[in-house]
């Protein structure tokens, strides 16, 4: 029967050239697409190693001498980092916020992305020498805000002994450093520091972006000296990333009535909150770029197909049309429906098995070239299976809706009828 | 004789009426992609209120400033400083006018009632009312008088009065921005995002305070946040402009010892801005054609791909009467504008549909095409090119799917045709 299909195939070679060419293009587009689908989806999925549920950024900003409230620096008792600190305690009060810290561009979807130079004391002595890598710097309450775990699943914040210097590293660092071994209690020093900081905790990977990998990164505790150290000398205490979180979950308007309820606790000396922002906004506005991307390449894929579905359902519809006095032959000699049926389906699924080689050739070339994301996620036989698979799966269902409907109307004429035409 | 053509076509459309309406959606769904794409270029590019002059502004967003020593060099690329804006950009003689802005947000307050609401701020300087044609409701914007004197008078968009003030009548209100008290000068109606020179919710004085006009005016007093737009009085004077920037740049820097001032690739005209042309990277014609026609034609070619296979299966019918026609003494040439013409009613009705399509695409996916939710008006959309870029593409489209078919049914023999042979 195959050899008969191949046969009928090659006899209308002229008309399915059109098609198989067509098939060809949209098969190789699609799993091309399917494939950045796929390392999209499974990037989207990964942990992302932080809680950003009722959790909100405060924005700070500091008094211009312009304002009539605005307090000479020589005149006030306390340093600013301290009027960071009192801000933080005062919301901390606040019976509706469960934690709070500050970060200076380390805080989720902020886009910092500072690096510093780090080697381990006692691990991987080919890592003597300093090497970069991304560093955040945060107060020890950020593990409690954005409940991070560590690679056991447990808490991170209640491992941290706040009575002296230390530094969380993640999984892929302890990993980079001690190749399997434990990672914490033992020593890293950081470039231009003398003194070596104990690793207090090993947290799960961390990642900067729902479309991206994580990378090895560790944590600066921002406690005692260090913390005024960066407050005042590295930055300002009004460039803090005031993070909250909240015993429930509030809409931006429930934020505003609640931080309108307690301004007057929100200014200390020239350092007040302005405004605010939901994390899991920051997060939208920080994804938006790539989910656009994505968006218009899906609608392009969507595009590509829908027009394929055309072509095939016009061209057989002719076709079919074309042939119905052998179909009433074939109905008026015993063929059965559903076997004319499946007989027109194989053929044009046949049409599609003939595309197999060239785009197993494709896959090949891109592989060649390096065209495909490889860094975001290795490559694998699953991930082949499953793109080729569903590219095959999804043109095949539509070459057997493009060949059904009109199929379908011209077995279901009366052979009579259908004869007639003969 | 097209007239008979036409008869014709449109008797065949309603004989095959699965055939033709897959043709006509073909059409539809090519067309209509071309022209979002086209509707999309054209909401960057044409000028409506209050960016009605776009093809006369030129923008330089930001500056380049650089050591003049030779043995530490270094450089920095930032904002303008607002001494730049006033000694170079606002000393020039060509332009009918410059304006010099930064944008910022935060939320506004009424007297006696912290609000955490944020608004869109852009500090602007006078001029700015000239270069941009913004619609008063009422008031007036601020004058010369007031900006020179750093009066604290603003306006303030027809959602952000009802906001504050539940009423478009706000002329003569206050309000306080970074604790500054500031009173409405004039209301004007919402601007789009899409106008992203123009686009705030609050404008105001940048001399209402002096931290606007020193915030970050460091590298001898060069660097800051300011962009410039500058209004020419023609088109034809972007050259002259560039030139005398020029000249007056070399005159500021020689009163500088460290630094000296450039704008790289700036001045940009608006169709630099929409090529994706920046300060630090310039984009050819060629380069664009090539990124942007490639879409184009890809869009047009699955489409005329698929409707090369309908096209070629339904004149493959029309063998027998082609045959005839040609005993009869039809030539080459006319049996091709004959099957061209024919096509083309489908083609044409296809592309009336995809125009209408188009916008109401356009308009649900808004989000994600142009970044915004702003609603899109009628004058940013209906030029008479639009209608004219609609028809071109339909008569492209038409003549790359109906060409092919057209010349091989005209090349058979008669005896061939009439045998229906393949």
């Amino acid at each position: 029967m195959f050899k008969q299909i191949c046969k009928i195939v090659w006899f209308q070679r002229r008309s399915n050239g059109w098609i198989f060419l067509e098939l060809l293009v949209v098969l190789c587009g699609v799993w091309f697409m399917l494939d950045n689908f796929l390392v999209n989806t499974v990037l989207y999925h990964s942990p992302m190693g932080v809680d950003i549920t009722n959790t909100y950024r405060l924005k700070l900003a500091m008094l211009t001498p312009d304002a009539a409230e605005y307090v000479d620096p020589q005149e006030t008792k306390t340093r600013p980092s301290e009027d960071l600190l009192t801000l933080m305690e005062r919301l901390r009060r606040e019976p509706e916020i469960e934690e709070v810290c500050a970060t200076f561009y380390s805080c989720p979807y902020s886009s910092g992305n500072s690096h510093a130079g780090i080697r381990p004391v006692d691990g991987d002595t080919t890592l003597s020498s300093y090497r970069s890598f991304q560093v955040r710097r945060v107060t020890p309450e950020y593990f409690s805000v954005f409940r991070v775990l560590d690679k056991n699943g447990d808490p991170v914040y209640p491992q941290l002994d706040r009575s002296r210097r230390g530094t969380v590293i993640t999984v892929d660092m302890e990993q980079a450093f001690y190749k399997g071994e434990n990672g914490k209690g033992r020593y890293v020093q950081a470039y231009g520091e003398e003194q070596e900081l104990p690793i207090q905790a090993v947290a799960q990977n961390i990642r900067m972006h729902d479309y991206q990998r994580n990378e090895p990164n560790y944590f600066q505790l921002l406690q005692g000296d260090i913390y005024t150290h960066y407050t005042e000398n590295v930055f300002q205490p009004h460039h803090a990333e005031l993070a909250i979180r909240t015993k429930k979950y509030k809409t931006p308007e429930e934020v505003n009535l609640f931080l309108e309820s307690i301004t007057d606790r929100l200014r200390v000396n020239n350092l007040y909150v302005y405004g605010h922002v939901a994390f899991e906004t920051m997060r939208e506005n920080y994804l938006r770029y790539d989910q656009n991307k994505q968006k218009i390449r899906h609608s392009i894929m969507a595009f590509v197909l829908v027009n394929v579905f055309f072509g095939i359902i016009a061209t057989f519809w002719i076709r079919t049309q074309k042939s119905r006095s052998e179909m009433g032959l074939r109905v008026a000699l015993g063929s059965s429906t559903t076997g004319l049926c499946s007989y027109l389906l194989l053929e044009g699924l046949a049409l599609l098995l003939f595309t197999v080689p060239v785009v197993l050739l494709f896959v090949g070339t891109t592989l060649r070239l390096d065209l495909l994301d490889t860094h975001r996620l290795a490559l694998s036989w699953w991930r082949f299976a499953v793109t080729l698979g569903s590219s095959y799966l999804v043109i095949a269902g539509m070459v057997c809706m493009g060949i059904f409907i009109p199929a379908w109307k011209v077995i279901t004429t009366p052979p009579a009828e259908a004869l007639h035409y003969e | 004789m097209l007239k008979q053509y036409f008869k014709q076509a449109w008797n065949l459309l309603r004989a095959n009426p699965l055939v033709s309406s897959i043709s006509v959606a073909g059409t539809a769904l090519a067309i209509a992609m071309v022209m979002v794409s086209v509707f999309i270029l054209q909401i960057q590019l044409v000028g409506y209120p209050p960016e009605s002059n776009r093809n006369r502004m030129l923008y330089i967003p930001s500056c380049h400033v650089s050591s003049t020593s030779e043995e530490n060099r270094h450089s920095n690329s930032s904002g303008m400083s607002a001494e730049i804006l006033k000694q170079v950009f606002y000393s020039l003689s060509i332009p009918e006018a410059v304006t010099g802005m930064f944008s910022a947000s935060g939320p506004v307050s009424l007297h006696g009632k912290r609000l955490f609401k944020e608004y869109s701020v852009r500090a602007v300087d006078h001029n700015f009312w000239k270069v941009f044609d913004l619609s008063f409701i009422t008031g007036t914007p601020f004058s010369e008088a007031d900006f020179e004197s750093g009066v604290r008078r603003a306006v303030i968009s027809r959602s952000t009065a009802r906001d504050l003030f539940d009423t478009e009548e706000a002329v003569g209100r206050t309000f306080i921005y970074q604790f500054l008290e500031y009173t409405v000068a004039g209301v004007v109606q919402d601007v789009s995002p899409l106008t992203e020179n123009a686009y705030a919710q609050l404008w105001i004085p940048y001399t209402t305070t002096k931290d606007f006009e020193v915030n970050r005016a460091v590298y001898e007093g060069m660097s800051g946040s300011f962009r410039a737009v500058i209004l020419a009085k023609n088109k034809n004077d972007f050259d002259k402009i560039r030139e005398e920037i020029q000249q007056v740049t070399n005159v500021y820097n020689s009163t500088k010892t460290s630094y000296a001032v450039s704008y790289l690739n700036a001045p940009l005209s608006h169709q630099d801005v929409v090529m994706g042309t920046t300060s630090y990277d310039r984009v050819s014609w060629k380069k664009y054609l090539v990124d942007n026609g490639s879409l184009f034609l890809f869009l047009l070619l699955v489409p005329a791909l698929n409707l090369t296979g309908i096209t070629q299966a339904s004149v493959q019918q029309r063998k027998g009467e082609i045959g005839i026609r040609k005993s009869f003494g039809a030539t080459y040439k006319v049996l091709i504008t004959q099957i061209i013409s024919e096509n083309f009613l489908i083609s044409l009705i296809g592309g009336m549909i995809g125009l209408i399509l188009s916008v109401g695409l356009l308009y649900l996916n808004r989000s994600f095409l142009l970044n915004t939710n702003a609603s899109i008006q009628g004058n940013m959309l209906f030029h008479p090119l639009v209608f004219l870029a609609a028809l071109f593409f339909t008569m492209l489209l038409n003549i790359m799917s109906s060409s092919i078919p057209a010349i091989r049914i005209a090349r058979l023999s008669i005896v061939d045709a009439m045998k229906d042979n393949e």
